[in-house]
């Protein structure tokens, strides 16, 4: 009689945890794994009308077409340009601004510049894509174009937002600054995480201040640094939809247009569900595979890896 | 200074050009945001010639009026804290409920659940499945495309799990041998002392809920579900929407129209718009180490 009560004392606290996790579960097969099997849509002919059982299988058809899209070059170009680049240009910057700061000795710069130097992380693309068109504007208004012109270095105004050839270098530098201070936290982080007797020992052997970041602080963060080196690789094929949206003009489209732009402008834009989604399952197909080899390259040469 | 002098020549030079350096970057970016600052509070006229760059040439109040005289914005503004504040209140509750349920060592198929969850921040559907499910869920065109797909966080429950299990195991049998349920347990004891994590999370998605504006692209078309984002970056990119604003206020506004232009009414809604995120910042930096920890958790 007592253990059939305690039985079913405990059914009732097995259903009262389990309830407390199965919305999530749920939440996740609608939200999450329903669009998983929606990625069907790049295998048929996708009509609204008819739904997915009535559209008509088409294999391949979507995925070759791809290929043979005068835009497909142009946007794979555009995407790992503006991608690489990018990561070769910020991903060393930002690890030296963390080393940087760590040296800083004086908390209230310290404080001052990372209270500057996070702030446009926090505000949207919106704003802060906003300012940077108006500071580049090619009118009597532009900052820039005024400063150069002042100092000499050009005698006309620039259309920087209107040059196809400037759009990658100016989207490249924004997106340094916005993301500068940080994408830093996470060095930072690992630097406070090093110990400090590795830094006394080095000082008594009279090592000097370079040689301590060189020999201890960069190989102390080499973990992170390979796991966002992991990450960066894995989203190559990803852009910053926020960014390019207040970026692109009809003037730079040919410099402008990514795969995730494409994506939407054929989807969203032209209701061609099936081509688009052929397009970005392909994208995150290579993606996944970039993210494993990377994982596994890492593992093999450094012992290191996400998982 | 005694130490100064002990350092050697070469990390003297090293310490000159880092503080050059991080100085130099400050100054940058501090300008971005100082530059939009000025040009808010410039003459239209002043900041179209390029006279307001450091200060304004003629202090004026007239940009935010004129942004302010428009109903379209305050009702977008209002739009961006309804989502913001019932879009954070309910993801944070939600995930947090899930996450205690996570700790619970009664918990039957735990494992299976964590690698159902885990599998979720690897793969997605991608941009057109997630489109045509919320067209069939009938959350196009509808105020909670806002708030419901953003409603649960595996990378949030994951964190909010991790700090939840730093309770005493004791304190929870305690109350559970009191005859608590395990959700009076979950408001009484467990909310209350996950409050600084709970928080953090709050703060960065009450970030992310207010500076989004590509949902309301893709998902509605609806004016009235418009948010402050997407006005402004309506604003922005379509050059003839500020003519119209203005000139729809210069009816009501005749006088404020004369001292502004497009580009510094521009500038002055900049400010407006970001004014929660300036407010709240303070609180986000006190949040930081949380964030930094937030990093190490998924290492």
């Amino acid at each position: 009689m007592k253990k059939q009560k305690q039985s079913n004392e405990k059914l009732k606290h097995q259903m009262e945890i389990q309830s407390m996790v199965l919305p999530g579960v749920i939440f996740l097969i609608i939200f999450a794994y329903l669009p998983m099997i929606g990625v069907v849509t790049a295998f048929i002919d996708y009509d609204p009308v008819k739904g997915y059982l009535g559209s008509e299988f088409v294999g391949l058809k979507y995925f070759e077409e791809l290929f043979s899209d005068w835009a497909f070059p142009m946007i794979l170009k555009n995407t790992l340009g503006i991608n690489l680049i990018g990561l070769a240009i910020s991903f060393p910057t930002t690890i030296m601004f963390a080393l940087m700061l760590n040296e800083i000795r004086s908390p209230l710069f310290k404080k001052t510049v990372q209270t500057v130097s996070y702030l446009p992380h926090f505000v949207s693309w919106v704003i802060f894509g906003g300012i940077i068109i108006q500071l580049l504007s090619p009118g009597t208004d532009g900052v820039i174009n005024n400063f150069l012109m002042k100092i000499g270095l050009i005698d006309q105004p620039i259309n920087f937002l209107g040059e196809e050839k400037l759009f990658w270098p100016i989207l490249i530098c924004a997106s340094l600054i916005k993301g500068l201070g940080w994408s830093a936290i996470v060095y930072i982080a690992a630097i406070a995480g090093i110990n400090p007797e590795h830094y006394e020992a080095a000082t008594i052997d009279g090592a000097g201040r370079l040689q301590r970041m060189w020999y201890i602080t960069l190989p102390g963060i080499a973990g992170t640094i390979i796991i966002m080196l992991i990450f960066e690789i894995s989203g190559i094929l990803n852009s910053g939809m926020d960014a390019l949206l207040v970026l692109q003009n009809d003037l730079n489209y040919y410099a402008s247009e990514t795969i995730d732009f494409y994506v939407y402008h054929v989807g969203i834009g032209n209701f061609r569900y099936s081509y688009a989604t052929a397009i970005g399952l392909l994208k995150s197909i290579v993606g996944l595979i970039l993210l494993l080899t990377a994982n596994f390259a890492s593992k093999k040469l450094t012992d290191r890896g996400l998982f | 200074m005694k130490k100064w002098l002990h350092k050697s020549l070469g990390d003297k030079t090293l310490d000159v050009i880092i503080h050059l350096v991080l100085t130099v970057i400050s100054l940058v970016t501090f300008y971005i945001f100082w530059y939009c600052i000025v040009g808010a509070f410039s003459t239209g006229d002043d900041f179209m010639n390029g006279k307001s760059w450091f200060w304004p040439e003629h202090f004026t109040f007239d940009n935010f009026k004129a942004v302010i005289a428009d109903s379209d914005i305050l009702h977008a503004f209002l739009i961006s804290v309804l989502r913001t504040v019932i879009g954070t209140v309910l993801s944070v509750l939600f995930t947090a409920l899930v996450a205690y349920g996570m700790t619970r060592p009664q918990l039957k198929y735990k494992s299976f659940y964590s690698v159902f969850m885990i599998i979720t921040m690897f793969f997605s559907g991608g941009t057109i499945p997630t489109f045509l499910l919320y067209d069939g869920l009938g959350l196009l065109d509808n105020f909670w495309v806002y708030v419901i797909p953003g409603l649960f966080s595996v990378y949030n429950m994951i964190i909010v799990r991790n700090s939840m299990k730093e309770i005493p195991a004791s304190l929870l049998e305690a109350a559970r041998i009191d005859g608590c349920s395990e959700y009076r347990i979950f408001w009484q004891i467990v909310l209350p002392m996950s409050k600084s994590t709970l928080m953090a999370i709050a703060l960065f998605n009450a970030v992310g809920h207010w500076n989004s504006y590509f949902d309301t692209m893709m998902f509605t078309s609806d004016p009235n579900l418009q948010t402050a984002q997407y006005y402004l970056y309506n604003m922005i990119v379509k050059a003839d929407k500020v003519t119209e604003m203005l000139n729809q206020g210069v009816l009501a506004n005749p006088d404020v129209v004369v001292n502004v232009s497009s580009q510094s009414v521009r500038m002055a809604a900049v400010v407006v718009i970001s004014l929660p995120i300036l407010i709240v910042y303070p609180f986000i930096q006190k949040h930081f180490v949380k964030g930094v920890m937030i990093g190490s958790v998924k290492e």
